[in-house]
């Protein structure tokens, strides 16, 4: 009862939370240089002599760029609500197409690299805590340098010399949609999501083994173990659950990082993820991808707030008191 | 001038005059007989071919404007009416052949018959009379608007396969106006309608030798074999082009066999092919498609000053610039020009001798009461930054203050459109007639074209650079090119020519055959293209 | 037979560079049904003796000597798996901290309820209904509603209670309460005393009661021991030690209790480093009436002359003890 007040209560919350960011994204917008009609119309900012006024006036009464920026915003808003960004300035195509074909590419990304990245930090950081000290910790320390000091970039460039052009086992570039061949969808997925999994995974693995390190010092466990409880019992039912409060955090950060699309990554697999749309869509002046994609990566981050938020209460149900 | 390099640019363009020369004699489709298969048909036909593109296409639309690497993938499925060959000759495409009158203010086009548009219509001149319509329309927001309305008066049909232009004055240069897609390809009359620049769905087919099959935005395009292609059936089944923005990762993708061809490598990766140290793979770099040049803002602080403008010049030293700017793979030359070129003779029968001489530079300086006020170097953050850093230091020993300032493109333009810079640098690449890219930059007020870009406003340049256009006489251009030279370079000092970079390379897996780039390009020149490619089983 | 037979204990500290003896030859026994306070100063060495027992040392400790007889097996000996099924089965513990010794994670109904199917092999619904049993037993008000509770819904004094019902869960026959009542406030802390004493009757259990605290111990415990500086320094029934201590230390220890109407009176100087004891006996520095005997002999363990049944088994470590009068003899 408590936990679904709890829940409706952080729902409602993310509204006003979103609807800021809607406003911080449109006044962005306004912020950047570049003349929206002139690149909605194909011309060159230093083309203004060239394009004959009526045209230029249509487009930019067309854009309503001749309302008051309050009026601009709810118009704007409006649309964004039923899923209309605008046509896409370069591709001259509906936003919401070119946003969404990107979508599923950048999920499975970044949910295969979340997913590796949690199988190998969290038992191995744990591991580690639990060995504290003895090899299996250094190999840890080893492994959680190497992921931090080492640029994605570099690391992304050795597999792929190994595995895409030496030995030839998988593709170097790209993405297919699972539904069209779930084999090749794997064999595209696999460098990229271990690249980017790797990189998270060294990133949880130093919060997760200093934080379970700390838990295994509490007086609870010392009480789990006085109850006769065996090691295994301890470890994975009393302790994990209470480190998970500090993994959850991180991984609620990388998860937003992640689903947002690592732009280093997919340039490097020349992979369709929306980070790189984005960053080509900033150089290109696409506003309305800008404003859709940028409004997509905040709605991402607060809903994924939200459920790390859930997680939470799950973890610490002093949380679900205090709020609810 | 370094003889060496020299050598090269100049062996380059014999063995493309020689490629032309032998492409002529092949490859001369008969006319009128379209789905005709070329040589060993059954044999090489067949197989996707994916490339590596650095770039993506931009519109679905035909006439909006086009940059260089969307232009090369539209032309797989539209196609200008005339183009040039790698010798810098200008072949029918769409047109089978073209008279002026006498003055060249009437331009009569015969179409080449039996081309058929992907939907199988064939091309008739009720096509060509509705697409100019289209584009003289301002309502349309054609790019090309600014450019044909001041060319083109009227058109109209004369029987289904010719069409007469009358122009608004003599216009020599007509044919050259059509050899680019963005001037008038042709697609079917009535193929385009709806809000500016829009397309809803597929383009409109065209007459290219690959019809459009999809296009995902940002990742690739597709195209599929246009069976009844004028020049005869493509061999290659069909063709993709992924976005491959980085360049690492082009280079990966080549290697690994993901992409069958690549463009814009890095030089170091054509070294390590020439070397043998990567195998299975061919390069060549693509030259010509990057002249650098510096041009002066004359109605900029210090730079109006005609004193600080030669003092830079005289700071400068090309052959040091290109060879610390290109890293080694470039070719200086003062103009945009083919060398040993007519163009060349001209121009630099007009040229100055710019060798370097700090000293007098320093006396110039001082004369114009400069002291070390800081001067901007307006460039994208796509250009050499090397180039750049070679100025500025090579300037700085004659006590100017040039301050680099990269910029993302965008704000390049904006800052070129309100003057907001003391030197510009630009790139260009010869299009056959050098004396019409002077315009842009030199030529102040002409009807409702643009101003210049370096602030220089003067009737007499205006007069100089309109009358080029009309000359019907190459010999006579050449000339007045050699004038233009004269004014821009000896005379006003605005600008200064660097050299060409050859820094851009193409590269291809050894089974891929036949391979022609084009001028400039790399996907299809008037005598041959990926639609005469295919790829080795 | 005793339950418990602790014989010449000794636990070492390995610290890296150095290393300390936290446990250094305490001997004791412990009846069935019997309730023995364990007595000293902080870093005397009472916790580390009962975290011994339970054998839940921190790793660098190590039991160096001696034997724990717990039911005719040496736990001293005993492997992990083995201590497993003796913890929280035989043997119970409750621990100083009430606020910290409960996973704040899990309901205080789980906490006991698994003790119950670990040990017990009972099904989820039979070991809630044993759980809430011995909440009813162990006074928490309202035991149905208390097992779907997390902790920190509860005050130090319930959360105790929530422990020991833990502790007590599958009947030990032994609880080991290191300190309970410390961290409680006053009230409280008679509640969980009297709670602990008529547990203790009830189940007929032996206690082992950990406290600083004099006349806790005295009111709980029918023996005592005294530790001082990792050693044993006197042993008997409650009545013999407060009434007639025989060592200066437990003497001191009596003295500095308030009592209406006298000056407090403190132990002089405080404890040595463990890291360096002195030589002889380990409370000479601080002791009244030292001679140079006690800066050379470590005292052994003495037994009383039993004369009255109280001083049975009155053992002490001093080579000058006290006469019955709690005077220095002549």
């Amino acid at each position: 009862m408590r936990m679904i007040r709890y829940t409706l209560l952080r729902a409602l919350q993310m509204i006003p939370t979103v609807l800021l960011v809607t406003v911080a994204v449109f006044v962005l917008i306004i912020i950047i240089p570049g003349d929206p009609v002139l690149s909605m119309l194909g011309y060159y900012a230093d083309d203004v002599t060239a394009v004959p006024h009526e045209i230029y006036d249509r487009m930019f009464r067309e854009l309503r760029l001749d309302r008051p920026i309050p009026i601009q915003y709810l118009y704007w808003l409006g649309d964004a609500l039923q899923g209309d960004f605008g046509k896409s300035v370069v591709f001259r195509v509906p936003v919401i197409d070119v946003v969404l074909s990107r979508v599923p590419a950048t999920l499975y990304l970044g949910t295969a690299s979340l997913l590796i990245a949690i199988v190998v930090a969290v038992p191995f950081g744990v591991w580690a805590a639990v060995k504290n000290d003895t090899w299996v910790d250094h190999l840890a320390s080893g492994f959680v340098l190497f992921g931090v000091a080492v640029p994605g970039f570099w690391f992304g460039m050795i597999v792929i010399l190994v595995f895409a052009i030496y030995l030839g086992w998988l593709p170097s570039i790209g993405y297919v949609a699972p539904q069209e061949d779930f084999l090749r969808f794997l064999k595209h997925l696999i460098m990229p999501a271990t690249v980017l999994g790797l990189d998270v995974a060294a990133n949880i693995l130093r919060f997760q083994r200093t934080d379970f390190l700390d838990q295994l010092h509490q007086d609870y466990v010392r009480t789990a173990r006085a109850k006769g409880l065996p090691g295994q019992v301890v470890i994975w039912k009393h302790v994990l659950k209470n480190s998970l409060i500090a993994t959850v955090t991180v991984v609620g950060l990388n998860t937003a990082r992640l689903l947002g699309g690592s732009t280093i990554i997919e340039t490097l697999f020349s992979y369709p993820g929306l980070s790189r749309l984005l960053i080509e869509a900033i150089y290109a002046r696409d506003f309305p991808v800008i404003q859709a994609v940028v409004l997509w990566m905040v709605v991402l981050v607060v809903v994924v707030n939200f459920f790390v938020d859930l997680i939470y209460a799950y973890l610490n149900p002093r949380i679900r008191y205090t709020t609810a | 001038m370094n003889l060496r390099k020299r050598c090269n640019i100049v062996s380059m363009f014999m063995l493309v005059a020689w490629l032309a020369a032998a492409a002529l004699t092949l490859a001369n489709p008969a006319a009128g007989e379209a789905a005709s298969k070329p040589e060993a048909w059954e044999k090489r036909q067949g197989g996707t071919l994916v490339i590596g593109s650095s770039k993506d296409m931009n519109t679905k639309h035909p006439f909006t404007r086009v940059t260089s690497v969307d232009e090369f993938i539209k032309m797989m499925m539209w196609e200008p009416i005339t183009m040039y060959d790698l010798a810098g000759k200008l072949h029918g495409i769409l047109a089978e052949s073209w008279e002026p009158n006498a003055d060249a203010s009437e331009w009569t086009f015969k179409l080449r018959r039996g081309v058929k548009f992907h939907n199988g219509a064939e091309m008739t001149s009720a096509d060509w009379v509705w697409c100019y319509n289209y584009i003289l329309n301002p309502a349309n927001g054609a790019y090309a608007n600014t450019v044909l309305s001041d060319n083109i008066a009227k058109v109209e049909a004369v029987d289904p396969y010719t069409v007469k232009f009358k122009m608004v004055g003599p216009r020599a240069l007509f044919p050259h106006v059509l050899s680019s897609i963005q001037n008038g390809t042709i697609v079917p009359k009535n193929s385009l309608g709806g809000k500016v620049g829009e397309i809803e769905g597929n383009p409109p087919p065209g007459t290219g030798p690959f019809q459009f099959v999809n296009w995902t935005p940002g990742t690739q395009v597709e195209f599929k074999r246009f069976d009844d292609y004028w020049e005869g059936t493509p061999y290659l089944e069909g063709l993709r082009f992924r976005i491959i923005t980085n360049k690492a990762a082009r280079q990966n993708a080549l290697r690994a066999g993901d992409v069958n061809m690549a463009d814009r490598l890095r030089p170091s990766f054509a070294e390590r092919v020439k070397k043998g140290r990567i195998t299975g793979i061919k390069t060549r770099a693509v030259g010509g498609a990057g002249f650098r040049q510096l041009y002066f803002n004359t109605k900029g602080k210090w730079t109006s000053d005609k004193r600080v403008r030669e003092a830079i010049i005289l700071s400068l030293d090309r052959e040091a610039t290109v060879e610390e700017g290109f890293l080694g793979v470039g070719d200086p030359l003062p103009l945009a020009v083919p060398p040993d070129s007519d163009w060349l003779r001209s121009g630099a029968a007009n040229l100055p001798s710019y060798e370097r001489d700090v000293k007098r530079a320093r006396q110039l300086l001082k004369e114009a009461g400069y002291n070390g006020e800081p001067l901007s170097l307006n460039m994208t953050l796509g250009q050499e930054v090397a180039l750049g850093e070679a100025i500025v230091r090579q300037a700085a020993e004659a006590g100017l203050n040039i301050k680099m300032a990269p910029v993302e493109s965008t704000i390049f333009y904006e800052r070129l459109g309100k003057g907001d810079f003391s030197l510009l640098m630009s790139s260009g690449r010869f299009r056959g007639e050098p004396g019409l890219e002077e315009t842009i930059n030199y030529v102040c007020e002409k009807g409702k074209v643009r101003r210049s870009r370096t602030g220089y406003c003067n009737p007499a340049m205006d007069a100089l650079i309109s009358s080029y256009p009309t000359a019907s006489d190459r010999a006579e251009r050449v000339r007045i090119y050699g004038e233009i030279v004269k004014a821009v370079f000896a005379d006003e000092m605005m600008q200064y020519g660097i050299g060409w970079s050859n820094n851009r390379n193409f590269g291809w897996r050894d089974n891929v055959k036949n391979w022609q780039r084009g001028p400039g390009q790399e996907y299809r020149n008037a005598l041959g293209g990926l639609h005469r490619t295919w790829i080795e089983k | 037979m005793a339950l418990l037979d602790v014989h010449n204990l000794t636990v070492d500290f390995n610290l890296g560079v150095e290393s300390l003896r936290a446990v250094d030859d305490v001997s004791f026994t412990l009846e069935p049904g019997e309730a023995l306070g364990i007595v000293g100063e902080s870093g005397s060495g009472k916790t580390v003796t009962a975290l011994s027992i339970m054998r839940l040392l921190d790793p660098a400790a190590r039991i160096t000597r001696g034997q724990i007889w717990f039911d005719g097996r040496d736990l001293a000996t005993q492997d992990e798996s083995a201590m497993e099924s003796i913890r929280g089965r035989r043997i119970g513990m409750v621990f100083q901290e009430p606020m910290t010794s409960l996973n704040p994670g899990y309901t205080v109904g789980e906490q006991v309820a698994e003790v119950y199917r670990h040990h017990l092999r009972l099904s989820h619904a039979e070991a809630r209904r044993r759980t809430i049993e011995m909440f009813e037993r162990v006074k928490l008000p309202g035991a149905r509603e208390m097992f779907n509770k997390y902790p920190h819904e509860f005050s130090g004094g319930m959360r105790q209670r929530v422990t020991i019902a833990a502790a007590l869960a599958c009947g030990p026959s032994l609880l080991i309460a290191d300190e309970p009542t410390t961290a409680v406030d006053v009230t409280i802390q008679a509640q969980i005393l009297s709670l602990l004493g008529e547990l203790q009757r009830d189940m007929n259990l032996a206690l082992l009661f950990i406290s600083h605290d004099l006349a806790v111990v005295s009111e709980l415990c029918t023996r005592a021991a005294v530790l001082y500086g990792a050693r044993l320094m006197e042993v008997g029934s409650t009545d013999a030690i407060f009434t007639a201590p025989r060592h200066p230390y437990t003497a001191g220890l009596i003295n500095s209790v308030p009592q209406r109407g006298q000056p407090l009176q403190g132990v002089p100087g405080t404890i040595f480093d463990l890291r360096s004891p002195p030589p002889g006996c380990r409370f000479h520095p601080r002791c009244v009436h030292a001679q140079p005997r006690c800066n050379r002999e470590i005292p052994e363990l003495t037994r009383s002359p039993a004369s009255t049944p109280v001083e049975r088994g009155h053992v002490y470590a001093c080579h000058y003890p006290l006469d019955r009068a709690g005077t220095r003899p002549t």
